[in-house]
């Protein structure tokens, strides 16, 4: 049984798969599996998998069903005591896997959690955007691991919570991602903050890894899912939802300064979605977030956010106004 | 020997052959953390040299390594490598890679090799040397001297020793505020001291053969890059304080060149080249739509006066056989003129029809009013590729083409100087600010994969020019626009019909305004107040039988902005 088992989705990546490829089999801890999951990409990127060959490698391939279904996929299959991902285009550094290694064995943890690095469209290269909250939880937790029974659990977590739902970040203890039922919710896209936010909640023991695990690249050659104008950003408002009802049903929901840290989070992608979208379809994106949120359980307008790295934004108050008049004020 | 040496005597750097290891008393144990590993090393007790070292291990060397996939195995040669805060933990991290060092500095060496033996890293290989360049410092015996660095890298020892007496002596400064820096060359303020260093020109490290290179050598970097030019190099990391022209890791056929190396203190200004399997050549097409009349020489002059073997000229005409007789001669004499015939009569057509035809990384688009300065396009290329900007520009003036003095061409025989960067400056440019004004296509250079990512295209259809909207959509959105300074480009106005002009103001805003709208611009007070000053200058050019039904159309349009903008919700307050 490998140590750690990488998964990779692919959908007409083309030659950009072989950025996450030659990372993953570059690194220099070589006890590991490496699932490749072809999500029906087209014959240029076939072509590619098929060139592919090394003993650590697989290659599953699905009918097109969007990137959850195919990251659900590779969970399924995956053998390794811990599962992390990567996307097609981005990139582990060389010590990546060493350096998740020597983490997970000393502190012997459900979920690692790792600083990236980011290089954006112009090749500027700096530090992934949710860098000063890991600079505060290092603060915060010399020591680099939290316990559910610790005194500042609920506050690493509400940290932790506002850290990037960014799949490449997380590394999961295969038998604690069974046990919780841990998943990515098919059919929709923006479906890390659903894994992110039930992964934190539900671990027992959270580590943070000290240097950065991953590169994120923006590019211009590739129309990434996160610069759609369309009808998908839509998915976020579902995505939110089944994430906030999942989370209200675990005890964590108790910890009042952690769920609005978990509204915050969500709100703040709900934010981010609407500003990009085409103007003819915001105003029912409004409508339709605005009618989600208003079923939520009233316990996540306690206004509880005197703890947060990020708390709910004014501009979301002020768009959402009707929730937090009427749960509140 | 820097042939800027002074007429007084240099005492030489102290250089021991066999430093003792260092005392506890000269230095301090500090935790390096980096490339995934965690090591106690002994670091000299001196700020700068310390803190200086470990700032650049963590904010340019392992955030550049981060982005970049080494192989298992190879020779990486850390150019400046003090006390050896990247080289001990880069040896631990990627074990199947062997690092030779080079420190002048004595007692940043000696701390080197003090920790290289605590560690025990036997693929460390350490050298007292500085490293210049081969004009300057090629030795006496280049043969003796590879030889040593080869037998280096088998582990044979002694190679101090049998290095030292085969080098030459080259001038450095080092400074009495910042112990530890060393520059090339003889600084003359008050802060520095000189010193005669023993000196290996990077030339002779080709031997090596070294997949990755660590480069921190002040004042002497572009040469160092330059000797290595044809090395083939996978990655290239470090910081630079003179100007280096980005042509030095776009060298032909020499590794990947995957380089993260801003200018220390300005680090939006960077060698910087990632490893993209699809990117095109590196290397500037200027579509020159030629015109109707056939008065192009002079721009075509202009435009193959710059020197820059990186940059092609695609001249997009009609077809017309006075084009191709006038053309002729200068694509015999210069492989980077190319004639191409659109299949559509327009700059716009012109304009498309190069580009599709150009494979390069950027490109420019001109026509035959214009006429840049020589070196103007190569400078700013250089300046795309070292600030990544989506666009560049250069100033412009508009003239009276009689004005511009003696033919470019003629200047051909003189003396090319190579541009130097840090001769010029630039400042960055809002974009809201651009977008408010006229279309300056002309003296800016564009990524090709973010014209081609955002769907820009010159509208064809737009008459007389579709010049407003391609400015629009490709300075929205984008962080800045870095604008150099000195060299300028000279556009020729060019007299348009007041009618032609309005259409084309009403043209232009609608197709903007439509992308504005399914896009989901946030922003749309640089557009409007684009278009009520061109609506305003219109009204006051047509004549009144015109002014009627150009008012009716145009606020037919600010009706349709004003639905769309303030429906929405527009603007927002957070």
């Amino acid at each position: 049984m490998p140590k750690i088992t990488c998964i990779t989705t692919t959908y007409n990546e083309g030659l950009l798969l072989l950025t996450a490829v030659r990372s993953v089999l570059g690194q220099s801890f070589r006890d590991f599996e490496y699932l490749v999951v072809d999500d029906g990409s087209s014959a240029e990127t076939l072509d590619i998998l098929s060139c592919l060959d090394d003993p650590r490698l697989t290659v599953i391939r699905q009918a097109h069903a969007g990137l959850s279904a195919a990251r659900n996929a590779g969970i399924a299959l995956a053998t390794g005591d811990y599962i992390c991902f990567l996307d097609a285009d981005d990139l582990r550094p060389n010590w990546s896997f060493a350096a998740i290694a020597k983490a997970i064995d000393a502190t012997d943890a459900d979920l690692l959690l790792c600083p990236g690095m980011l290089c954006d469209q112009r090749g500027q290269i700096g530090d992934f955007y949710d860098a000063p909250i890991f600079a505060q939880i290092a603060q915060e937790l010399p020591e680099g691991v939290s316990q559910r029974q610790g005194a500042p659990h609920g506050r690493i977590c509400a940290l932790a919570q506002q850290l990037e739902p960014q799949s490449a970040n997380k590394v999961v203890r295969r038998s604690f991602l069974k046990g919780a039922g841990l998943h990515f919710p098919a059919p929709y896209f923006f479906e890390d903050i659903f894994f992110h936010t039930l992964a934190i909640a539900q671990a027992d023991r959270i580590a943070f890894l000290d240097c950065p695990a991953f590169t994120y690249f923006r590019r211009y050659q590739r129309a990434q899912i996160t610069a759609t104008r369309g009808e998908l950003r839509f998915d976020i408002i579902a995505v939110v939802q089944l994430t906030l009802d999942a989370f209200a049903r675990l005890s964590a929901f108790e910890d009042a300064a952690y769920r609005t840290a978990v509204l915050a989070s969500c709100l703040k992608l709900i934010d981010w979605a609407e500003d990009g979208l085409a103007h003819p379809l915001r105003a029912a994106f409004r409508q339709n977030a605005k009618e989600m949120l208003a079923e939520l359980k009233p316990e996540f307008c306690d206004n509880q956010c005197g703890c947060l790295f990020h708390p709910i934004s004014p501009r979301a108050r002020n768009r959402f106004s009707n929730l937090f008049a009427a749960r509140v004020e | 020997m820097s042939p800027k040496a002074p007429q007084v005597h240099l005492p030489s750097m102290p250089q021991e052959p066999h430093l003792p290891p260092v005392s506890n008393a000269l230095g301090a144990r500090i935790e390096v953390r980096a490339f995934g590993q965690s090591l106690s090393i002994l670091a000299p007790q001196i700020d700068f040299l310390r803190e200086d070292s470990l700032w650049r291990l963590h904010r340019i060397c392992q955030p550049a390594l981060a982005t970049q996939t080494l192989a298992a195995e190879g020779v990486a040669l850390d150019i400046g490598a003090g006390f050896g805060a990247f080289a001990l933990p880069f040896a631990l991290a990627y074990p199947g890679w062997r690092v030779v060092c080079f420190e002048p500095d004595p007692l940043a060496f000696a701390f080197l090799q003090t920790n290289i033996r605590e560690l025990a890293l036997p693929q460390i290989i350490a050298l007292p040397f500085a490293v210049g360049h081969q004009k300057a410092d090629a030795p006496q015996d280049p043969t003796a001297v590879r030889t040593v660095l080869r037998s280096a890298l088998l582990g044979q020892g002694e190679e101090i020793e049998r290095l030292r007496p085969l080098l030459p002596l080259a001038l450095h400064s080092k400074s009495k505020i910042n112990i530890g820096y060393l520059e090339r060359g003889c600084n003359l303020t008050a802060e520095f001291d000189h010193a005669q260093v023993p000196t290996i020109a990077a030339a002779l490290l080709d031997c090596l053969a070294p997949g990755l290179i660590k480069l921190i050598a002040p004042k002497v970097e572009a040469e160092i890059l330059a000797d290595l030019s044809g090395s083939k190099i996978d990655h290239v990391i470090g910081e630079s304080w003179g100007p280096i022209g980005s042509g030095v890791i776009h060298p032909p056929s020499a590794g990947l060149r995957q380089t993260w190396m801003p200018r220390a203190g300005q680090d939006e200004i960077a060698l910087r080249k990632g490893a993209d399997p699809h990117e095109k050549p590196s290397r500037l097409d200027i579509v020159f739509a030629l015109s109707e009349g056939g008065a192009d020489l002079a721009t075509i002059e202009a435009l193959l006066g710059d020197p820059s073997r990186d940059i092609r000229v695609l001249a997009v005409g009609n077809g017309s056989a006075d084009q191709a007789v006038a053309l002729k001669s200068f694509a015999q004499s210069d492989p980077r003129l190319l004639f191409l015939t659109a299949s559509k009569p327009g700059q716009s057509a012109a304009w498309n029809f190069g580009r599709l035809h150009s494979t390069a990384t950027h490109l420019a688009f001109v026509n035959s009013c214009s006429l840049p300065q020589k070196g103007f396009f190569s400078s700013l290329f250089d300046l795309a590729r070292q600030t990544g900007a989506e666009v560049v520009q250069g100033p412009h003036l508009f003239i009276d083409r009689e004005a511009t003095g003696p033919s470019l061409m003629a200047e051909k025989a003189k003396v090319i100087l190579g541009f130097e960067f840090a001769d010029t400056t630039y400042h960055r440019l809002s974009p809201a600010v651009l977008l408010s004004n006229a279309p300056s296509i002309w003296r800016r250079v564009y990524r090709r994969d973010f014209l081609d990512h955002r769907k820009i295209w010159f509208p064809e259809d737009l008459k007389p020019s579709g010049d407003y909207v391609f400015q629009a959509l490709s300075l929205h959105g984008i962080p800045d626009v870095p604008e150099l300074q000195g060299r300028r480009l000279c556009q020729k106005a060019v007299a348009i019909s007041a009618h032609d002009q309005s259409h084309c103001v009403l043209g232009s805003f609608a197709i903007v305004l439509k992308h504005a709208r399914d896009q989901g611009w946030n922003d749309f007070g640089p557009i409007l107040q684009w278009f009520s000053a061109q609506v305003h200058a219109s009204v006051m050019a047509l004549n009144p039988q015109q002014q009627s039904e150009f008012i009716q159309s145009a606020t037919a349009l600010w009706a349709d902005a004003y639905k769309l903008i303030w429906a929405a919700g527009l603007p927002e307050r957070p």
